[in-house]
Formats: C-alpha cells, structure tokens, sequence
C-alpha cells in the first residue's frame, strides 16, 4: 500500500500540526470523569422501564411519528398488522410499470406476517429478499424487483420513539433496496425495540454485547419519514427520490 | 462549474442586489431555515451550550488529525474498502478516473457534495467520455441549467418555479407546468432511469468517524442512498477535515449538523457506510472507495489563527442568517463556497489578494457565529484576513492591499493621537467642508481620493464645535 498517498500525506499534516512523533496525544475522553450519560447507565435506565414508562414511549414515538409524516399502526398481534398492511398494498396505485409487487426483507417478523397467502388472491406477488443472490446478474435481478416495487416491507433493529427513526443493519436477507426502491415502506417491528433517542441507541450499539460485537456493519441506514424534497421555490414534496410514504407498524404482544 | 470569480464579487453582488425575485426567495430562506436553527438549538436536550462542547470536540479532532485519519483509513480497509489520500484537487480527479477507466465505468451518478465542485470534478469524468447525472434536485436543476449552486443546500434557490418549468420542457421534453409536483416527479422518473442503469455512484461525506471506520451521508430525498446503494462501485470524496474521533462525539455533531443546517431532529436519510456490499448481500456496490482531499487544508491547518475554520461542518446555517448574503446570493462569492464560510475559505484556498472582496464585503455583525453549530468564530478570521491585506503577509503570499491607504491610515493615527493637531484638524474641517456638496444635512461627495467612501453613503458633516470645546465653553460659563 504505497501509491494510496498515506503516508506522504500524514507527514504533511503532522508538520501542519508542529509535532515530530509519528502518534498523536490519542483520542482524550471529552467527557472526563464520567456523567450520568454514562453508556452503561443509559443502557440500565432503559432496561428497567416499567409498563407505564413503556407506554409513555410508544406515545411519543406516536406523536413523532405525526410531526415526521409517518403512519403510525399499533396491534395486539401479527394477525391483525398483517390484514391492515395487505389492504394498504391493495390501495396502491402502482408507479413503476403495470404489474402492482412487495419486495420484503428475509426476517422472522416479516415473515410471520404471512403477506405471500394473503395477496395471491390478488395476484399481488411478495420478492423475499433471499441472502444467496449475490453474484452481479442476481443482484441486478433483485434490485429491479425493488426498483418496481410499489411496497417494500422492512423490520429495524431500532425505532427512535423522539423522532420516529427506523434504524436498519445490513445483514442477509435484509438488503438496503427495499427501503429506498419502492413508492411505499412499511416497517414492523416489536414494542421493545423503541429506544427513548439517539444517546441510547449509541449506548445500545456500543455497549449491549451482541450489537457492539456487530458493529454498525458495511452500511447502518437511519430512516425518518418519507422521502423530500424542498428544492423547487421551497414547496414541500413527498417522494423525490424514495418513498412517498412511510408506514410504521408497532406489535404489542 | 468551478471557474472562479471572486474578482467579479462587486459586479455580481451589484446585479443580485437588483434581483427581486432572488431576495424575496433569500428572505424566505432565511426566514424559514436561520430562525429555526436559532430555536432548535435552544430546544437540544442539552441546551444550545452543546455547541461549545461540539467546538472542543472539533478542535481535539483536528489537533489528533494524523493519528484520526489512519485510524479511520485502517478500520474502513479493514472492512474491504480502498482509501485514498490526495494532496490537491488534480490527485483526487486522477485517482477517481483511474478507478472509472479500471472498472469500465460508463456513467457516474452522483449525490450532492462540495468537495466534487471544489475539486472540478465533472468536467474531468466528461472528458473521459462518462455521463454524469447529478441528482439532488436542486443540483440537477442547476446541472439542467449548466449553472453553479448559489447555496450548500439549497442550490437551485435563486430559480423560480417557472424557469425550472422551461428548463424541463426544453431538456427532459415534459409538457411545460410550473406545479413544483409535476416537476419532482418529472424529475424523480428521469433520475430513476439514471440510478438503475449507472455504473458507479459518487458521493460526498457530511462525517466520518475513526472509531467505527463509516462515512456518514444525509440526505432528505434519498438521491445519495440510491447513488451508494444501486451502482457497482461506491466513491466517497472526504474532506480531510470531516471526521469524529469517536461514535460518540460524531452523535453530537450530527445532531447539531441537521440542526444547523435546516432546523430538523433528523434528516429522511442518515447512511453509515463502512465498506463495499457483503458478499451475500443482495445489493449494494462491490468496491467502495474513499478519496480524502487535502486540496489546501494543511496550509490553513498550520496557521494557528486559521486552524478554527477546519471545525467547518459546511451546514450553512451561517448562510441563513447573513445579511450579507440576503443581499447578494451565493453567485457573488464567486467560488464552491459562498456566505460568511465562503468569505473565509475562499480567500484561504484561492488566495487572499484575489478573494479580498469577499473578506471586505461581510459586515461582522456577528450573526454567522451565533447560527454556527460549532460556534466558529467567522468574525475574528475576516478581521484576520483584512489584517493580512493592510499589512501584508509573505507566508500567505499577501500584498498589500493598497499603498495609499496605508498611508492614509498611519498619518489618520498620528493625527488623532495628537489633541491639539486633532483639533486644528476638526476646525478646518469643519471650514473647508462648506464648499462640499450637500443633501439634506449630509455630505454627498469628498474630495479627492475619500471620494470612494461617498460613492453609495453620504456622510455625516464634522460638528461646528468638537464636544470638548463645547464642554470647555460651558464650565467656563458656569463657573464664570
Ligand atoms: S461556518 Fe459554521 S455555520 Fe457556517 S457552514 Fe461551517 S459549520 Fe455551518
């Protein structure tokens, strides 16, 4: 690795900075002496919420939800989500092609769903998001059903109850086109996926075993509302690029 | 694209002055994005004090740069990704088309970035024989347009919803309509096309941190997760500067990022992106590149009085709150950058004597630094840089500006230094000044080379007794 330019490159900016070793002073804490927002502390704190302070959760995650323009669905169960999401594909006008298709993520909560059953008597076929296609012509084959999709349906590791942020890893079965592609994205995941914000979502990655051992992986997409644009004298239009829409679906069990 | 004209700041600030329609969409602007910065800073959890600590954290960053950046180069190859140094911007254009030419690359898509426009990149990749699309919508429009962002934001702000109607019907062939819905979706059909069918999608880096080895990309209409997502090779362009030590501290910055930039809690679309596709994924580009640009930055980072700029976020909050900019839009500052950052940036990067307007034209009210997320201090540099153009500096290359006003300046403060000179002075000014032309009470014209001063003010005549005569006189009647 000598023609990427590093090491020129670092000498140039250490005599920028007047020192001579080739390691800085390493990354200083900037919060020294510890603070309530400790990881750990905020991760304890979410851990014991009890039901009234789980409920208060979901409310403000409901009223994100209305100020970011997304849908907010609660059920009791995967049944009852999985009639309400099948009469919202049924509503869509399709946009891309004549053919109305759902691309769905490769995910025990999609999956239960069982959307395949209830759309073929519609003869509105589900694309799963199978985790073998990875040779460059599946791939291209896949992403088209995404491109064409006129629902994609999607899990999330995380739903931020401040904002209504979807937080969606990268792994098999979970590509990143079916919450982008498509004209509408329906997300479903549990209660106790809502996290309170930002800081303890960060604690959570970086400190709770299983995600810190993960990382963020190749690609970790934050998702809040439907696709905008203001570019054109400062009119607000949903679905510049991505979905138009953006469906949440909380399961209460 | 790139050509610069910051020599041309007063002939173009002069014609945008006249532009009505260009200020009514700055007020709006400024109304809408300036004001609700100020709140939602004040609305943070934290209180708007958090954008002291992101400022430390910033500076800490940057005072570890080299031990930062090899972090951050290490941990995204060691997720399969490339990374590239490039010292000037001529590096990072060859190391871009070397990859295209490698990967047969036919046609680039690309996601909203200012380093692509500092560095010229377009012009190169065509060259080449390579499409590129831009498309952010504003960016297109302007690419549409074969024009030059006039904000970081919002690019296309200075056009009006029926010149973009004109522009569409001439260039995609849609029936004309000035329904910004039409357009969008217009736009979004044609684009669509382009993000499937392109080879390789650009992008630039609004964050990076060390620690994890990502690249964090925000958008509002998901034009830069298609450009990462749907083309086979990902390329990312990175200031050298645009990186967080850790996970923790990029969470601040990116917080106070949206907030400054356009008053939101969070963007549409945050991506972290650490390294090509999985090879089980069933999308996603197979290579991943990162270009990290010096193109001038080190020269700023070695001046202790500069090194602050480097905090630079680019969210242009500063632009929404500038009365300065209200005025003259973003054309006038002549190159990538425009508003109170450009006013700093430019001159640093292009040469003070060239960009000496832009420094000379800002008021230094204030107002940029109060709207900064990391409460740059804009002010104190252009104070800084005008220093330089009256004194001169050789280690910036800085002529003096103008020899006569030097001269002007250090006889002024020998003259008012000296009372009894000073006050000889006031007395023949306050005769001599009969003969000037008058209008309303005010001087409409000085003499000679002070005429400059009364080109577009009047000013105020010298008081027919100095205040400390007027006092003398009145004790001595008192007393008396
Ligand atoms: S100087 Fe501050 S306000 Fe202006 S673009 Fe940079 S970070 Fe934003």
């Amino acid at each position: 690795m000598n023609s990427d330019g590093q090491e020129r490159f670092i000498k140039r900016v250490r005599q920028a900075l007047g020192k001579t070793s080739p390691t800085g002073p390493g990354p200083a804490d900037p919060f020294p002496g510890g603070s309530p927002d400790e990881p750990a502390h905020v991760i304890e704190t979410a851990g014991n919420r009890d039901a009234k302070q789980k409920q208060r959760l979901v409310e403000c995650l409901m009223e994100s939800a209305r100020r970011h323009d997304i849908t907010a669905h609660i059920h009791a169960g995967m049944q009852s989500a999985a009639r309400e999401m099948a009469a919202i594909v049924l509503e869509q006008e399709p946009e891309w092609g004549a053919e109305k298709s759902v691309v769905a993520w490769r995910h025990p909560l999609v999956e239960g769903l069982k959307l395949p059953e209830a759309l073929a008597p519609h003869r509105v076929p589900v694309h799963f998001c199978d985790h073998d296609v990875s040779s460059p012509v599946e791939k291209q084959v896949f992403v088209t059903k995404a491109a064409t999709a006129c629902v994609g349906i999607t899990s999330a590791d995380f739903c931020l109850a401040d904002s209504g942020t979807l937080v969606l890893k990268t792994r098999p079965g979970q590509a990143l086109s079916v919450s982008i592609a498509p004209s509408v994205h329906m997300a479903v995941f549990a209660a106790e996926q809502i996290v309170a914000d930002l800081k303890e979502l960060y604690a959570l990655l970086t400190c709770e075993p299983g995600h810190a051992a993960e990382g963020l992986t190749r690609s970790m997409t934050f998702v809040c509302g439907p696709s905008k644009t203001a570019d054109i004298e400062a009119t607000l239009i949903h679905g510049a690029h991505g979905p138009r829409e953006v469906h949440i679906f909380i399961i209460r069990s | 694209m790139s050509a610069i004209s910051t020599e041309d700041y007063r002939k173009t600030a002069q014609e945008a002055i006249e532009d009505h329609v260009l200020k009514n969409a700055l007020a709006n602007l400024q109304q809408r994005f300036g004001r609700g910065a100020a709140e939602a800073y004040l609305n943070l959890p934290e209180g708007p004090g958090l954008r002291l600590k992101a400022r430390d954290v910033r500076m800490e960053a940057i005072g570890n740069l080299d031990a930062v950046l090899v972090e951050f180069a290490e941990n995204v190859r060691k997720n399969g990704g490339h990374v590239f140094f490039a010292r000037d911007a001529g590096e990072a254009v060859s190391y871009c088309l070397e990859v295209a030419r490698r990967r047969n690359i036919k046609s680039v898509v690309k996601g909203k970035s200012m380093l692509t426009e500092e560095v010229n990149l377009n012009p190169s990749l065509q060259e080449a024989g390579i499409e590129v699309t831009e498309t952010d919508l504003g960016e297109y429009i302007v690419q549409l347009a074969g024009e030059r962002p006039s904000h970081i934001l919002a690019p296309a702000i200075h056009k009006t919803r029926g010149d973009i109607g004109k522009l569409f019907a001439e260039k995609i062939g849609i029936p004309y309509t000035d329904d910004p819905t039409a357009l969008t979706i217009a736009a979004r059909k044609a684009l669509r096309e382009k993000f499937l069918s392109a080879d390789m999608g650009i992008s630039g880096c609004n964050l990076a941190c060390a620690e994890t080895g990502h690249i964090t990309t925000l958008s509002n209409e998901g034009n830069i997760r298609m450009c990462a997502t749907m083309p086979r090779v990902h390329l990312a362009f990175m200031g050298m500067e645009r990186i967080a030590q850790r996970l923790r501290d990029h969470d601040m910055l990116l917080r106070l990022l949206t907030r400054g930039a356009s008053a939101q809690e969070m963007p549409t679309y945050v991506s972290y992106v650490g390294g090509p596709a999985y090879p089980w994924q069933a999308d996603g580009p197979e290579e991943f590149h990162v270009v990290i640009v010096d193109n001038g930055r080190t020269k700023i980072l070695a001046d202790e009085d500069f090194r602050e700029m480097l905090c630079c976020l680019r969210c242009s909050a500063c632009l929404n709150m500038c009365p300065v900019y209200a005025q003259i839009g973003g054309h006038a500052y002549g190159h990538t950058y425009c508003g109170p950052v450009g006013a700093v940036v430019t001159p640093l990067m292009k040469g003070i004597n060239r960009a000496k307007d832009l420094c000379t034209g800002e008021t230094l009210c204030g107002a940029c630094r109060d709207a900064c997320p990391v409460n740059i201090d804009i002010p104190r540099m252009l104070l800084g840089l005008r220093a330089k153009l009256a004194q001169g500096d050789p280690r910036w290359g800085v002529r003096r500006a103008d020899r006569k006003e030097k001269v002007f300046y250090s006889l002024w403060s020998r003259l008012v230094g000296n009372r009894p000179l000073y006050d000889a002075f006031l007395r023949a000014a306050a005769a001599g000044q009969r003969l000037l032309p008058r209008q309303a009470g005010m001087i409409t014209r000085l003499p000679g080379s002070m005429h400059g001063w009364t080109k577009s003010r009047n000013i105020r005549p010298v008081a027919g007794q100095s205040f400390n005569r007027q006092w003398r006189r009145t004790e001595a009647k008192r007393k008396g």
